[in-house]
């Protein structure tokens, strides 16, 4: 009888076990993140074969990457790395305005790159179909841009709470997580960058 | 026991001397700078050995 009326007072599934070290939001991202790091490194290995294993020219004969403009790129992508710190030290100390010009700016640093990156596609005289190099190429660059894009998703929710009052230095879970996730996306971008474009 | 051992190992809780870039933004950004010192040091080492080869 008396189990019988327990049984009857929770509704629903059993309630998530939460860890008592790592907060869901950074557990979540931290899970995140390693896949992505596995799905890069797939791409990566078959960048490594086509160049290192089989000892293919890179970039296919014919074809040039310009490098100037994936340079100039890369300076506006790496910067925003740096605005992005300061909106988080700035919400860490209670400054406002530059939370909010920090977190637009790290925005709109990432448009700009993903603006560029897309023009460059236009402009680049071969496609994913043209070659292996090409099909690594677009891989390669096209999986860092569609992380790109989550990243600038995740801006996007960050910046508009932020200008909506949202964040005080002792609650800013949402900007320190996007911050993350955005500092992964940098990294990647120094690692395809270095590899498919300078070396 | 708490979180503590009883075999002089360092509390569960206790803040890690590792670099770990998921823990924090400010990690992650420490991580990302010395990314891009390692990736121009490697560009730099290897512009040279094809300058010199």
């Amino acid at each position: 009888m008396e189990a019988a009326s327990i049984a009857h007072e929770h509704h629903g599934p059993p309630e998530a076990n939460r860890s008592s070290t790592v907060d869901p939001q950074f557990l979540g991202m931290l899970l995140f993140i390693i896949s992505e790091i596995m799905v890069f490194g797939a791409f990566f290995t078959a960048y490594f074969f086509i160049r290192v294993v089989n000892d293919n020219p890179w970039p296919a004969p014919g074809t040039e990457l310009p490098v100037a403009i994936a340079g100039f790129n890369t300076a506006v992508l790496l910067s925003s790395s740096f605005t992005m710190h300061w909106a988080l030290t700035a919400a860490k100390h209670g400054n406002r305005f530059a939370l909010k010009a920090g977190l637009l700016t790290t925005f709109l640093l990432g448009a700009t790159f993903l603006f560029v990156q897309i023009n460059e596609y236009i402009h680049l005289g071969f496609a994913p179909y043209s070659s292996a190099q090409g099909s690594v190429f677009y891989g390669l660059t096209g999986l860092h841009g569609a992380h790109v894009v989550i990243g600038l998703t995740l801006l996007l929710f960050a910046t508009v709470r932020a200008f909506r009052g949202h964040f005080t230095p002792e609650k800013h879970m949402g900007v320190e997580v996007p911050g993350i996730y955005w500092h992964f996306v940098d990294v990647m971008w120094v690692i395809v960058f270095t590899t498919v474009y300078v070396l | 026991m708490g979180d503590r051992l009883h075999d002089g190992l360092r509390p569960l809780g206790a803040r890690a001397a590792v670099l770990n870039p998921l823990r924090s933004e400010a990690e992650a950004f420490r991580f990302f700078l010395y990314v891009l010192v390692g990736a121009a040091v490697v560009v730099v080492v290897v512009l040279a050995v094809r300058a010199v080869a």
